[in-house]
């Protein structure tokens, strides 16, 4: 298992263990899994893997999505771009 | 043609089997192993382990589960994964005698003694460390106990109902019992029936050994589970999975029969939650109904095959049990007693030495009791610790008493036949 470090990883390593993730929650080809590809559709995530998701997106990048927001997903590049705009950015130190 | 029991019911044909056990990762390997004097028992090495008063246990080993897709190794407990394993060898086992069959007339009774522990461990862990929102969504159907059945459903695609006995250790054999009343009943034509388990973790082992009921011989894994031994000090924790098909006998095709089971006793002790019932008075009574059910008379057995777990109260009911429904015959009827081997499968254990009972009544020779030597002085029975031995043949079949007993004060006793297919018996 991949732990929080003190850096978030750049655009592609996020996309990467995205990848991972979604891929160990789905058993998905990690071939299928691009930006476009529809998260119940193409990938076979179920309503229990939705949760999976807000696990590992805490365990692995120390983000938590709000349960509201995760259920909006409908695509891998939605759960990027969410994880993409908490990154650096919105959970760097305040000051 | 069919043979009816004397309460009217039909014995049922055992047309395929599977287990996966810390001796081999099927029935054909296991078997080996046992008639070769292994022991599955080794010491633990995982650091998790290095704390624990037992360190010691039965597991099965990690290329085993292989086969699996990896969302099946992350979706379900260890538990569910070995009963498929041993469900879809006796599935594959079974398939010429099920051939044409419709699967919503083949059930699956696949009990457990506990389910899921390792995932209940696991997330209580991330829920302490990590807090609620670490616990995975997949904790409920992970660690309920009927998962097994239903994860074996699924994969096979068997919808004629799926079924969870759990009465502790005697989980497995109590499965074998439904199957033959579901089919008596005729709600299936076949039945995947057995037992699973996967308790060799922190949590079941610090569980069981707070009770005072494991062996402590964390020197000596392969000589620490006696069954009926002087020297007992407790049973070895294992893991692991056994799965029967059967069908009733009339409706099984010539010459697909490995073995029968002719009929089943059940009682319960209504005593302790934990201690057997110290004279076997209703262990006794299961195995009579076992045998008056199947209309057979003591004489009539070639063999035993005990529960003995090692431990020292509930060897000893046992052996006083055996003592008072056979007689004298208990005198030379020979008793072989698997544990000594494989370590307590606890629900899984009915069903993996049943599988073993059979092979050994084809085969006709009763492995040796490993460690059970020397006896204890109390236990009046012809254990087999001195080697193998060649089993009588008294007609076209050989017929064995097995019996498993689980926490709760279950007992079952089932009554086995196979035919007297092998000229040359192993020695």
């Amino acid at each position: 298992m991949q732990v929080l470090t003190e850096e978030l990883p750049d655009k592609q390593q996020l996309q990467g263990n995205l990848v991972d993730i979604l891929h160990r929650i789905s058993g998905a080809d990690p071939a299928l899994i691009t930006p476009d590809a529809r998260l119940m559709e193409d990938i076979g995530i179920d309503s229990l893997g939705f949760y999976e998701i807000l696990i590992e997106a805490d365990t692995c990048f120390g983000i938590r999505i709000p349960e509201e927001q995760l259920l909006q997903f409908k695509t891998v590049g939605d759960i990027q771009a969410h994880l993409e705009a908490l990154g650096p950015a919105s959970s760097s130190d305040p000051s | 043609m069919s043979f009816l029991t004397v309460t009217g019911q039909q014995r049922v044909a055992i047309v395929g089997w599977g287990s996966v056990t810390p001796l081999g990762a099927d029935a054909s390997t296991t078997w080996e192993a046992i008639q070769a004097g292994q022991c599955g028992i080794a010491a633990l090495k995982e650091p998790w382990s290095a704390d624990l008063p037992v360190q010691i246990g039965g597991c099965v080993a990690p290329s085993a589960t292989a086969s699996l897709p990896p969302l099946l190794l992350r979706r379900a407990d260890r538990c569910a994964q070995l009963g498929l394993l041993a469900a879809r060898e006796a599935w594959a086992m079974a398939s010429t005698a099920a051939a044409g069959l419709d699967p919503q007339r083949i059930a699956v009774v696949l009990g457990t003694g506990i389910g899921g522990l390792g995932t209940m461990h696991e997330q209580h862990s991330q829920l302490t460390s990590g807090g609620p929102t670490r616990v995975n969504p997949l904790t409920v159907p992970m660690l309920i106990p009927d998962a097994a059945a239903g994860q074996v459903a699924i994969d096979l695609g068997l919808q004629g109902g799926a079924h969870t006995p759990v009465s502790a250790c005697a989980s497995g054999a109590e499965a074998m019992m439904l199957a033959q009343m579901l089919l008596n009943d005729d709600r299936a034509d076949l039945v995947l029936a057995g037992g699973t388990e996967a308790p060799v973790n922190r949590l079941g082992l610090v569980g069981f050994s707070a009770m005072r009921a494991l062996s402590l011989r964390n020197d000596a894994p392969a000589q620490a589970s006696r069954p009926y031994g002087r020297d007992r000090d407790g049973f070895v924790l294992s893991e692991g999975a056994g799965v029967v098909a059967m069908m009733r006998e009339g409706d099984t095709p010539a010459g697909a029969a490995l073995g029968w089971q002719l009929a089943c006793g059940c009682s319960s002790d209504a005593h302790h939650i934990v201690a057997p019932e110290p004279n076997g008075i209703q262990a006794s009574r299961a195995i009579d109904d076992a045998l008056r059910r199947a209309g057979v008379t003591p004489d009539q057995l070639c063999a035993v095959q005990a529960h003995a777990t090692g431990t020292s109260l509930g060897d000893l009911a046992e052996a006083r049990a055996l003592r008072r429904s056979l007689g004298a015959v208990a005198d030379h009827l020979p008793v072989y007693a698997p544990k000594g081997q494989l370590g307590h499968l606890l629900g899984g254990a009915g069903a993996v030495e049943a599988i073993l009972g059979i092979q050994a009544l084809r085969d006709g020779v009763l492995p040796q009791s490993i460690n059970s030597g020397p006896l204890d002085p109390e236990v009046e029975l012809a254990v087999t610790t001195e080697g193998p031995v060649q089993l009588k043949q008294s007609s076209s079949e050989r017929l064995m008493l097995k019996n498993a007993f689980g926490f709760g004060g279950h007992n079952i006793s089932l009554v086995l036949s196979a035919p007297c297919n092998n000229a040359a018996p192993l020695h």
